[in-house]
């Protein structure tokens, strides 16, 4: 089965150690979400899983058509080039070049720039809004439309799991309503298998099929949906740290 | 007494000069203005490429043909030098700017010695058929020792910002700087991007030393006067704006020119300064970059 698996990692900044011990596990075409309060150590797990932050101990395997590589010693660019791609926290578009130069960078790595036209005309019918703007200087967007083009961006290196990290984060919540379409309507057209960490959870446990509660740096429960309806207050319980 | 042609022939004296200039700081526009990276060794570059061009042409190679044969080792040179950059100060989380002008300062001195153990610290010049000539229109005496080399800027500059604008790896390097988490998010690994415009940057510098050993004699230490006014010709037209570092060079060129005709030739140094100040009074962003 292909899948991504972490198994105990730790990791830090420095002598401050943020994640301790975390395992959990994504399989293709699921839609998972990471759920905690701000400070918990989602986007450093998932600057672990991109290579940004390094593992202190523990694993992350990606194990893929028979293939099990560890993530844990290659650098970023490596990591997407083998199939990750992340929405970052803070987005991370290069602000002052236009939509279509965001997109075209994303999709001009030597993995996949012979399907550039493709990749590109994809995003664009995912997303006509970019297409409508293409030649609009990324930073001049409204923060919804940036996120948007983060998500398309993701598309552009051809990815088998999209990592979100909370991609509603400062928006109005019509906004978030938009954003949170584009995504459920991503999985719907291609089965997209997606790691979506959120705090404000109503939305995003309504798309996920599990969902783990990250507390201070150590997954604190694991909900499935097959185990029946989620109940909010358990999750709210879960985030707060409470056993 | 203000005689026109006088007057005409410094204006033109001072375009050409400025072109020439242009493409001194070119180099420094991709490494300064777009990378960020304070390489104040890039004009003793253009002297070592200057003698480099010298040492072709002892050969019977015209100065810009021997340019062109320089691009690919400048280019490679320029790579040495940015992975020796990065393997000191980036690893390490990133240079701040003393360090890496010390080490950039090192760097030039380095060369400066080399060139002299190598070619002695006398004059050296380049002895072309054309290069003695003058071209006469009217009243103005334009020497084609000046107006060759002033040529070779507008085409460096555009090939340079033609492909920096149009290609996929030119967005990559007018990204890197900005956001280089950017690039690696796309798959692209930013260190190799920096090293590439690191190369393309040195490679200039072939083509600026060939511009400059035409113009007049060149010795192994030509490169510190330069210094001053290539990175006032960066900073003034804007980080990352490379077509008008040639505007603004030429602006340089012909106030140099003029204040060297008109008032005393020893003050034209400081003119690029003085301009520097005033563009910048009016518009801190510089001329042609976007407020950031
Ligand atoms: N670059 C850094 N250097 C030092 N400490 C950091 C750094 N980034 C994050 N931290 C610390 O690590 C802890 C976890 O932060 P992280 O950003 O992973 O949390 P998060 O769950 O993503 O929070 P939020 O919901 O606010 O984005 C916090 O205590 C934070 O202060
Ligand atoms: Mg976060």
């Amino acid at each position: 089965m292909n899948r991504l698996i972490i198994e105990n990692l730790s990791a830090g900044y420095g002598a401050v150690s943020v994640l301790r011990k975390v395992s959990l596990e994504l399989n293709e075409s699921e839609m998972v979400a990471l759920l905690g309060m701000n400070g918990n150590g989602k986007s450093t797990l998932f600057n672990c899983i991109l290579g940004f932050v390094r593992a202190s101990a523990g694993r992350i395997v990606l194990e893929w058509n028979g293939k099990n590589t560890d993530l844990t010693k290659l650098q970023p660019h490596e990591i997407v080039r083998l199939g990750l791609s992340i929405v970052p926290e803070g987005r991370r578009l290069v602000p002052n070049i236009s939509v279509e130069d965001n997109l075209k960078l994303a999709g001009s790595n030597p993995g996949v720039r012979d399907r550039m036209k493709q990749n590109l005309a994809y995003c664009f019918e995912t997303f006509p809004l970019l297409l409508e703007r293409r030649r609009q200087i990324a930073s001049t967007m409204s923060g919804g439309q940036q996120q948007l083009l983060a998500i398309a961006r993701s598309l552009m290196t051809a990815p088998k799991i999209i990592i979100i990290d909370e991609p509603s984060v400062g928006l109005a919540p019509i906004v978030v309503r938009d954003v949170l379409n584009a995504i459920t309507q991503l999985r719907e057209k291609s089965n997209m298998t997606i790691l979506m960490a959120e705090q404000s959870f109503f939305q995003a446990i309504d798309v996920s099929s599990r969902a783990y509660v990250l507390s201070h740096g150590s997954i604190q429960r694991e909900f499935k949906r097959s185990d029946g309806e989620i109940a909010h207050d358990e999750i709210r319980r879960a985030m707060l740290g409470a056993h | 007494m203000l005689s026109i042609d006088i007057l005409l022939n410094a204006i033109v004296t001072g375009i050409l000069l400025g072109s020439v200039y242009a493409s001194l700081a070119l180099g420094l526009g991709i490494t300064f203005g777009i990378l960020h990276i304070p390489n104040i060794a890039h004009p003793t570059l253009v002297v070592a490429g200057a003698f480099f061009v010298y040492t072709l042409t002892q050969w019977g190679i015209d100065p810009i043909v021997a340019a062109v044969i320089g691009l690919v080792p400048f280019y490679l040179l320029g790579v040495v030098l940015y992975a020796f950059y990065s393997a000191v100060f980036e690893r390490k989380g990133g240079a701040n700017v003393l360090q890496s002008l010390t080490l950039f300062f090192g760097l030039s001195l380095v060369i400066e010695i080399l060139l002299s153990l190598g070619f002695g610290s006398e004059l050296k010049s380049v002895s072309v058929s054309y290069i003695g000539l003058s071209l006469k229109l009217g009243v103005l005496t334009v020497p084609y020792r000046l107006l060759i080399p002033a040529l070779l800027a507008p085409v460096t500059i555009a090939a340079v910002w033609l492909y920096l604008s149009r290609t996929n790896s030119g967005t990559a390097i007018r990204a890197v700087a900005h956001e280089e988490r950017a690039l690696s998010i796309a798959g692209l690994n930013p260190a190799s991007v920096k090293r590439h415009a690191f190369g393309i940057a040195t490679a200039t510098a072939v083509i600026a030393g060939a511009a400059l050993i035409m113009v007049g004699p060149i010795e192994p230490f030509a490169g510190r006067y330069q210094i001053g006014r290539v990175f006032a010709i960066v900073v003034l037209a804007g980080m990352g704006s490379i077509p008008g570092s040639l505007v603004i060079a030429i602006i340089i060129g012909i106030a140099e020119a003029l204040v060297s005709s008109y008032l005393n030739p020893s003050w034209s140094p400081g003119v690029a300064f003085a301009i520097l100040l005033l563009g910048l009074a009016l518009r801190p962003q510089g001329l042609f970059g976007a407020a950031r």
